[in-house]
């Protein structure tokens, strides 16, 4: 067998796993406009808002509402303090409710984490509770505490605890076999156990079902207001629909949804900082 | 005779951020009906590039591929392919990923089926029809694979390096039923892979493809009958020799992937 | 597992209640205003008796279910749409991406007054809520589903030259259904939670929402309780079925459940 004979060969690294995307990335648009496009959807409607309501007439004054109006029912609130004492009082609820649930959720969870005992002892029920919409327990609530302060702190406690509860379960639970090993080998305990292994490694899992357990809880504080309340957002929002004051009722639309907002990237920032370590 | 397959001139290059990388220079060879060509080369050097440009699954390139003298456009089920992977689809069995092979050719389903039931034989997975890809283990997925690829009776199997996801006593196992499934079917081969001792074993010429672009840097003819005992000396031999073409004599550490090929 | 293993294992499961309801039962033994709040169990018992022979209970649960499944399909269906056009074109995902993600940021029952102001009290703004619901979970899934189904399938399908109509039905959708299954599910929760806020925060009609919106204002506690236990039950039938049913149509795939 003749063989013809060529040039030696050298190695060289695998292209193929990078070039044919590139190939693809040529196509397309550039890279600007793409990007800007995303803007076109707001945009238009906002434009069809502000392009309708300029030619309302008197009677659709209820049904469609000018950004202006928007705008100046939101300066009317805040100039008399109302919307101040609102989202005060909103927040004062959420914060108390919050702070008992999430210490009953974090207690809860770190014994049912810890000891599978528990777990199998209250599971079925915990779960039971927890699939129920804490909405529903509103009526309920209601005739207990009356339409005080302690019903909505109540509500905002059970849904922040099973959340929070079920996280730090989770987040026990997953800490690694091998790093308890390690720990028993060096002989860690007690305190430096709790800080450099237990603590950094349930955090993250804790915070995340802290900063889901505050999203929601504002959702329901909010509807529990509307529901039955004197006071807070929720409860503006329920007296503006019913003096048929839309620009009133949207005002506490953009206000929770911004305090909602505030809040998750909040939780995400502390999320993001607690997490230095672990890339996302 | 015309060749089934018939490359000329094939050049190609990848346009990256404004950049070109030529990947393929000067590429010419051709396929005979019926017969085993495989293409060795260390990574990197464009083999499988090449087989996916004559599969039809990348275009952009200068040169002519042609198939029994017409050019090719794209895919076409003239042309079987088997992938490393093999991406038979989870949600199907084994009958209907080979069935799906046939979804454009006009027979009926009787036909399908029996063509189906033949060609599952062939592979030797008769009775695993009904059996899901996750049931399988990873020879006998390639098997079903090759099977979907031959089903349409293409001029020419295009195999990309068809067995190396598996570990090496299956791989062994599935060159003798690829050399035993070709000597039935007789349909050419043309397989891409970086072990030279397959690429003897089962060949008839072998292909020695390198450098950065990627050219043809020699070919070895295998003149032994078929089927082939894997002990036989003139194998070795012939391995030997393009091994030494490959591991080039400036390399001071050896590429990986050939030193393991050499290992007894 | 023996016998005894499993009557031990319901058993346990059945501990905590009995706790709970013995608690209960105490505390409404406390005077006349315990007995307001905490309903004797007795009470309970017979209240759930009658609401169940009167047909109030039965008839009000097949109300709340009608809601969630019509606003469950709606805004499934709605979801699907969008979620595969956002999935299968970059265009589209550019386009009206930013747009969805930041409504979505909206909380939707906060947005119960608004639609009652612009749509009205009743079933319509109700159908509306449980469908928005239920849109979102899908739409997310059927986007995440259809962007990843994988490259290596589709590259098959071109090399088997099926056309994209044979590529959609027999690569795409399959491919797909795992996700978009699992997006149901999730919408599915959301939907009946859904139902349940809107029946308390429109106005009554029919619903299980509704029915402990009225026991709520005639003070009858059992009442609540009743529709609160009610609530509980087909939450928990609910989640079962669902997984059985995805179990049967996706057997080389098991979803996770929330």
């Amino acid at each position: 067998m003749s063989l013809t004979h060529s040039t030696a060969i050298g190695a060289r690294t695998e292209l193929r796993a990078t070039a044919p995307d590139g190939v693809r990335a040529a196509r397309g648009f550039a890279p600007g406009v793409e990007r800007s496009l995303g803007w076109l959807a707001p945009l238009a409607l906002l434009t069809l808002w502000v392009a309708t309501t300029r030619h309302a007439s008197d009677g659709t004054a209820h049904v469609m509402v000018s950004p202006r109006e928007v705008l100046d029912a939101a300066r009317e609130l805040a100039g008399s303090g109302e919307l101040a004492a609102h989202v005060r009082a909103s927040m004062g609820r959420l914060a108390v409710g919050f702070a008992v649930g999430a210490s009953l959720g974090l207690a809860y969870g770190l014994v049912a984490g810890a000891f599978p005992a528990i777990r199998s002892l209250f599971g079925s029920t915990f779960h039971a509770i927890r699939q129920v919409p804490s909405i529903a327990f509103i009526p309920m609530l209601v005739l207990m505490f009356g339409v005080e302060e302690t019903f909505k702190i109540v509500i905002v406690a059970k849904s922040t605890f099973f959340p929070v509860a079920l996280a730090t379960a989770d987040g026990v639970r997953g800490v690694p076999r091998s790093f308890l090993d390690v720990a028993r080998a060096y002989r860690v305990r007690g305190l430096n156990l709790l800080r450099y292994i237990l603590l950094p490694a349930t955090v993250p899992p804790i915070v995340t079902g802290l900063r889901i357990a505050l999203g929601r809880s504002w959702m329901v504080l909010v509807a529990a207001e509307i529901l039955a309340a004197e006071s807070g957002l929720g409860q503006m929002m329920e007296r503006g629909r019913q003096m048929l004051r839309l620009d009133v009722v949207l005002v506490g639309v953009l206000f929770t949804g911004v305090a909602g907002l505030a809040l998750e990237e909040g939780m995400r920032l502390v999320e993001r900082r607690l997490q230095r370590w672990r890339r996302a | 005779m015309r060749a089934a397959l018939q490359v000329r001139g094939v050049r190609k290059a990848y346009e990256l951020h404004g950049r070109t990388l030529p990947v393929l220079a000067d590429i010419d060879l051709d396929l005979e009906p019926g017969q085993f060509v495989s293409i060795v080369g260390a990574s990197g050097c464009g083999k499988s590039t090449l087989l996916r440009l004559i599969a039809g699954l990348e275009g952009d390139y200068a040169g002519q591929i042609q198939i029994d003298g017409v050019p090719i456009t794209g895919p076409g089920l003239e042309r079987g392919i088997v992938f490393q992977d093999h991406r038979l689809l989870p949600w199907l069995t084994v009958a209907d990923n080979v069935r799906i092979a046939l979804l454009n050719r006009p027979i009926t389903a009787e036909a399908a089926a029996s063509l189906v039931r033949e060609h599952l034989a062939l592979v030797g997975l008769q009775g695993f029809e009904t059996a899901y890809p996750h049931q399988l283990s990873g020879g006998m997925a390639q098997r079903a694979a090759i099977a979907r690829a031959l089903i349409n009776d293409p001029k020419v199997l295009l195999l990309d390096e068809p067995f190396g996801a598996l570990d090496a006593l299956t791989r062994i196992r599935l060159q003798g039923e690829l050399q035993r499934i070709w000597l039935r079917n007789r349909s050419a081969m043309l397989m891409v892979t970086h072990d030279v001792r397959e690429a003897v074993y089962l060949s008839d010429l072998v292909i020695v493809m390198g450098g950065s672009p990627g050219r043809i840097v020699s070919r070895a003819r295998v003149p032994l009958p078929h089927p082939r005992d894997r002990a036989l000396a003139e194998l070795r031999e012939i391995e030997e020799e393009i091994l030494s073409q490959l591991i080039g004599p400036a390399d001071a550490p050896a590429n990986p992937v050939v030193a393991a090929t050499t290992a007894a | 597992m023996t016998v005894p293993a499993r009557i031990w294992t319901v058993v346990r499961s059945l501990l905590i209640p009995a706790a709970l309801l013995g608690t209960w039962e105490l505390l409404s033994r406390g005077g006349a205003a315990a007995t307001y709040a905490f309903v004797p169990l007795r009470q309970v018992a017979t209240a759930a008796r009658t609401a169940l022979s009167n047909g109030e209970l039965i008839g009000n649960l097949i109300a709340s279910a009608e809601h969630a499944c019509l606003g469950l399909v709606a805004g499934g269906l709605a979801g699907l749409l969008l979620g595969a056009c956002l999935g299968a074109s970059r265009i589209c995902d550019r386009i009206l991406g930013p747009l969805f993600h930041g409504l979505r940021q909206v909380p939707l029952l906060g947005l119960a007054p608004l639609i009652g102001l612009s749509f009205g009290n009743g079933a319509g703004a109700k159908l509306l809520v449980i469908a928005l619901a239920a849109f979102y979970p899908v739409a997310l899934a059927t986007a995440g589903g259809v962007r990843n189904v994988e490259r290596a399938h589709l590259e098959l399908g071109r090399a088997l030259t099926l056309d994209r109509r044979q590529v959609f039905r027999h690569i795409l959708l399959p491919a797909a259904a795992p996700a978009i299954a699992s997006g149901f599910l999730q919408a599915l929760a959301f939907a009946w939670l859904a139902t349940i806020g809107s029946e308390l925060l429109f106005t009554a009609s029919a619903g299980l929402g509704s029915f402990m919106q009225q026991a709520e204002a005639n003070g009858r506690m059992e009442m609540v309780i009743v529709g609160i236990t009610a609530i509980a039950l087909v939450g928990l039938a609910m989640n079962g079925l669902v997984i059985r049913a995805v179990h049967w149509l996706l057997p080389w795939h098991a979803v996770e459940q929330k």
